[in-house]
């Protein structure tokens, strides 16, 4: 075992495999197989003659996630689990979706329309009510210990299913700074794109600057690094060599118009509508498109303590396009499949409406949205009482969902990561993935 | 004839102890004795005495965030005084960087790099940070002071404000608006409070009980308690542009939960109910300020923590590493590292009346301090020398990482003339820049920040460092290539400059060869064109002029391309919200706008110039430059 550039122990042994289960050959048969997106990881333990072919599997790009993370705290109650006319529903209407027997808020009806594709998750329920760590709790499957830096579902995806040799990086985040890679290091650090108009700055060279000037700064650059590395014999010296290198490899790639809106056509930014988290989700889909693991996309504003109907109304009309779009267009591209796209916040709201027309925050019990990359779409899973207090049917805590993302992009949920405490670190922390949740 | 200071100290028979020890405080003789038996039982040998162009450029970042200048340098190199690494220190805890620096510190720490809101003065409070460090306000006075403040927020006075509150100047009190800054959020101040006064993580126990945590929701419940009986009074009604009147005041009574009071406890019911009770101790009763009952017992000689919380994050932040890390994490669970050398510092520093200079003489005067900057495997671990048998390699505050690039570039002064002394507007808005780019925590401290693809960007290729390290005149590289016409003086001095030191032969050896490669003058069109400079800048874009009466302030912000917009929009601001979405997008502009214009200037025009354009773009890119070693 030897310690890595990021001091994370890597090990030959990918931990842990878990062959696909029993039932699954059985319920399923060969034909079920065939049809699922098998990780890479468990293909490697699959017997042979089982499963896809050998051609199949090459074919097989891992999956990308595009998180669509409401910042603040939604709404449950006015958004994916109404309770209309009841004290706490509030003044929104519930409308009819996709799906028979599944309504969603008024101010969603383009999202109502691609409901046959969602996964509406009525049961969630976690136990941290502050903004800091519920953000932390559910950016990483772990509450913030004060000892350990855990890595963001972000990192953990992009050092799971990302190409260290990737020009473009494997985990961006759009609008929002997101929680960092933790004890995964720089290299597993998010890429923050703080308005998606702007896409990534600094890079075209200045006015007295050419391609060959350039080159001769970075050897000028050596020059000093060599020199400083000799005299105090500082890692450190090199790891901020591979950062610059990272940098000027992202420069030179043609790849980087990923991130240039402007190459898209009208027509496809008005499906994702004009407001900055429309266009911040077009942005996830030319990322995704172009190689981008995990791409987090911050629609913030949903901390409504006092005029929350107002407020989730206006926040609506921004998500609604939005997300509908998105998943269309992912679906129209044939990238749906492969793409998992989930919606989600640090915790919902209170049934309870304050005395400013707000809700407080509600962490025991909430939504969370999934559709694509695997997701039994065209249900809304669990619920909750007929107050919207508390999960009524199928709770899923935070490890469980952590799981069930685990698998849907083809990880392995269990597999541990030593941290620098010498603590080992799942993504799952010990859940279990939910099966209704998805594709059989 | 110079005799080298190690034979002094050979003659006098004091090999194992630096000369410092001669004058050092009896407190740092106390650590290093300390340490030096920690070393000698695991076995490691310390590195040796750092150089002292080395340990003026480190101190001088560390103590004011600055570099030392390149005659300074010189001087104290040449300096044969042997108490002179104490003078300096005594020189740098006086100066006016100081102050500013520990300001910095703890402006961003306290509030956030990146809060803004419409209610909280963040110029008044940053200066009352620096006027406490300015006058050395002992430790304990300075707490106290910031956990009771009363009064208004802001002495300044809306443009457009309707009438006055009387008593605003004489209430003016800049301390209350870190109390403002967790409006509606009282456990988070009660967390805040315990973990960076007291290094106490009771927040750990706001939601539910931890099996192994010392800490009940009780606990937090009830020191959370004792800001229950505190709330601002809003002054101003309406659509204010700038900062709106808050008076903090500590009242008689609990709040009650009504319409509006709520504002401040929604939620905290919980809190309210609560009878507010000490850390491991007894219930408060009085009917004086409860938060004058907290912030006394806090600042207590007997509190078990408070001074250890201080010392522990001054050594750490000196040091590189504290006695306990995390360092504001000192619960039983996590047991300090060399715990009798912390307890020592603490004890001192009590008896020395809780007075911050002290501290910092004492810790500079420290082996751990003095000790020069080596990395070998024998004696790292987990990227830092053991038991500070070294001094590591520390990366700079983003504040300071700044502040030396504009220093050393000489861009501070130009910058400076662009803006008429409008300097602190550009570092916000570059800062803030570094810090969303970082992707993390707007208030986490410097040493997690690890360098990402974006700042490696902003460095090598942004506006600021490409502007500034050209030969423009009034810039840092052609005053030097006027001052003189030798190479090798050139290059010392871009040296002494940035990394304050001079430089090896080996390395002018190979910048001379560097600057003989053949090479052509590099000339393109500016991208993105040229910044509207003179009378253009006050122009009025027509979009802005013509944008429809019902337009969305949001939507109107689009369009804006001068400063004349700004000018123009000012008038359509309607609401609150309006007011922060103008103020920010300003602020945003004139940050902008000098970067702008310093990007647009000319630069060298030979290929001597521009070779060392290339030399000094490499210097403060290197790591040796944007670190304290």
């Amino acid at each position: 075992m030897k310690l890595n550039q990021n001091g994370v122990i890597a090990s030959c042994c990918p931990g842990p495999i878990v062959a696909p289960s029993r039932r699954a050959f059985i319920s399923g048969g060969l034909g079920a197989m065939l049809t699922l997106a098998i990780p890479g990881w468990q293909l490697m333990a699959e017997p042979a003659g089982v499963g896809a072919t050998l051609r199949e599997r090459a074919k097989r790009k891992p999956k990308a996630c595009i998180l669509l993370w409401m910042n603040g705290g939604p709404s449950h109650l006015d958004t994916f689990d109404p309770k209309p006319g009841t004290t706490v529903g509030g003044s929104f209407k519930a409308i009819d979706t996709a799906v028979k027997g599944v309504r969603i808020s008024e101010h969603l009806p383009r999202v109502a329309e691609m409901a046959d594709r969602l996964a509406i998750v009525r049961s969630m329920t976690s136990r941290e009510g502050n903004h800091d760590r519920g953000q932390y709790l559910m950016h990483t499957g772990y509450i913030p210990t004060g000892t350990l830096a855990h890595p963001s579902m972000g990192a953990w995806v992009s050092h799971e299913l990302g190409d260290a040799r990737a020009e473009l990086p494997n985990f961006v985040s759009v609008r929002g700074p997101s929680i960092g890679a933790g004890f995964f290091g720089v290299e597993h650090q998010p890429f923050v794109v703080q308005n998606p108009m702007e896409g990534v700055k600094n890079l075209p060279l200045a006015k007295d600057v050419d391609a060959r000037r350039f080159d001769r700064r970075l050897a000028a650059i050596d020059l000093v690094q060599t020199s400083f590395a000799e005299q105090t014999g500082q890692p450190a010296v090199g790891a901020h060599g591979q950062v610059d290198a990272k940098a000027v490899r992202l420069m030179r790639s043609p790849l980087v118009k990923a991130f240039d809106l402007s190459q898209e056509t009208e027509a496809s930014r008005a499906m994702y509508s004009n407001s900055d988290f429309g266009r911040g989700c077009l942005l996830a889909r030319r990322l995704v498109e172009s190689g981008v693991k995990f791409v987090e996309v911050t629609l913030d504003g949903w901390d409504t303590h006092y005029n929350n109907f107002t407020a989730v109304k206006n926040l609506s009309g921004d998500l609604d396009p939005a997300m509908a779009g998105l998943i269309k267009d992912l679906e129209a591209r044939g990238m749906l499949a492969d793409t998992l796209v989930l919606w989600m916040g640090e915790f919902g709201r209170s049934p309870k409406i304050s005395g400013n027309d707000g809700r407080d925050h509600h962490p025991g019990a909430w939504s969370a949205v999934m559709a694509g990359g695997g997701v039994r779409g065209g249900q809304a899973y669990g619920s909750t009482d007929a107050e919207g207090e508390k999960v009524a049917k199928d709770a899923v805590d935070v490890p469980d969902f952590f799981a069930t993302i685990a698998t849907l992009l083809g990880m392995n949920p269990e597999k541990e990561i030593m941290s620098p405490m010498g603590r080992p670190i799942s993504m799952s922390d010990h859940g279990t993935a939910v099966r209704g949740l998805m594709k059989a | 004839m110079k005799i080298p200071v190690n034979f002094i100290a050979m003659v006098m028979g004091l090999i194992a102890a630096p000369l410092v020890a001669a004058t050092e405080a009896d407190a740092a003789r106390g650590v290093n004795e300390q340490l030096r038996a920690a070393w000698v039982k695991e076995g490691l040998t310390a590195a040796p005495r750092s150089e002292d162009a080395t340990f003026l450029r480190r101190v001088s970042l560390d103590l004011t965030g600055t570099l030392p200048t390149a005659d300074e340098v010189v001087k104290f190199v040449a300096d044969a005084d042997a108490t002179k690494r104490g003078k300096v220190v005594e020189r740098l805890l006086t100066s006016d960087a100081y102050a500013r620096h520990w300001g910095d510190y703890w402006d961003a720490l306290l509030m956030g790099r990146l809060t803004r809101e419409g209610y909280i003065d963040r110029n008044a409070f940053h200066q009352w940070l620096v006027d406490q460090f300015a006058t050395n306000v002992p430790w304990d006075k300075f707490v106290y002071s910031l956990l009771t403040a009363e009064g208004y927020n802001t002495n300044k006075v809306p443009g457009n404000a309707a009438s006055n509150p009387p008593d605003q100047q004489q209430k003016f009190n800049a301390a209350t608006n870190w109390f403002l800054r967790y409006r509606m959020a009282l456990p988070e101040l009660a967390g805040t409070t315990s973990r960076v006064f007291l290094g106490v993580q009771i927040q750990c126990a706001q939601c539910h009980d931890h099996k192994t945590e010392a800490w009940k929701k009780d606990d937090f419940k009830q020191f959370t308690a004792f800001f229950t009986k505190t709330w601002p009074t809003y002054y101003d009604k309406g659509m204010i542009i700038g900062t709106t009147r808050q008076e903090t005041k500590d009242w008689p009574v609990v709040a009650p939960i009504n319409a509006k009071t709520e504002r401040y406890f929604t939620s905290y019911k919980e809190y309210v109910e609560s009878k507010p009770r000490f850390l491991q101790g007894e219930e408060y009763r009085g009917f004086t300020s409860r938060r004058a009952a907290l912030a006394k017992w806090v600042t207590a000689k007997e509190n078990p923590w408070f001074a250890k919380a201080i010392v522990n994050r001054m050594w750490a932040k000196m040091t590189g590493r504290g006695f306990v890390e995390p360092i504001d994490d000192l619960r039983p669970g996590n047991p300090a590292v060399m715990n009798q050398t912390l307890e020592l510092l603490a004890n001192d520093f009590i008896a020395n009346g809780y007075d911050l200079h002290h501290l910092l003489r004492t810790i500079c005067a420290t082996e751990a301090y003095q000790l020069a900057c080596r990395a070998d495997a024998a004696t790292v671990a987990e990227g830092h020398p053991k038991l500070w048998s070294a001094y590591p390699m520390k990366r700079l505050e983003l504040e300071t990482q700044l502040d030396v690039m504009l220093q050393a570039t000489g861009a501070r002064e130009a910058l400076n003339r662009l803006t008429k002394s409008n300097l602190r507007l550009i570092r916000q808005s570059i800062l803030k820049q570094f810090v969303t780019q970082l992707g993390t925590d707007d208030m986490a401290e410097a040493t997690s920040f690890d360098e990402t693809v974006p700042q490696a960007l902003l460095l090598l290729n942004g506006t600021l460092v490409n502007g500034a390290t050209r030969a423009t005149p009034g810039l840092a590289l052609a005053e030097v290539l006027k001052s003189t016409t030798d190479t090798r003086a050139r290059i010392e001095r871009l040296y002494l400059r940035t990394v304050s030191r001079r430089p090896t032969e080996k390395e002018l050896a190979g910048w001379e060869a560097f600057l003989k490669e053949p090479r052509e003058v590099v000339s393109k069109e500016a991208p993105g064109g040229e910044p509207l400079v003179g009378p253009a800048a006050n122009r009025v874009t027509p979009e802005v002029a013509n944008a429809p009466a019902d337009m969305e302030f949001k939507e109107l912000l689009k369009f804006i391309k001068t400063s004349g917009d700004y000018t123009a929009l000012r008038g359509r601001v309607r609401n609150n919200a309006d007011g922060l979405l103008f103020v920010k997008a300003f602020e945003q502009y004139s940050a902008d706008y000098p970067l702008a214009v310093l990007a647009s200037m000319g630069g060298g025009t030979t290929v001597e110039e521009q070779a060392f354009e290339d030399l000094f773009f490499a210097l403060v890119n290197g790591s040796e430059f944007l670190t304290n070693h």
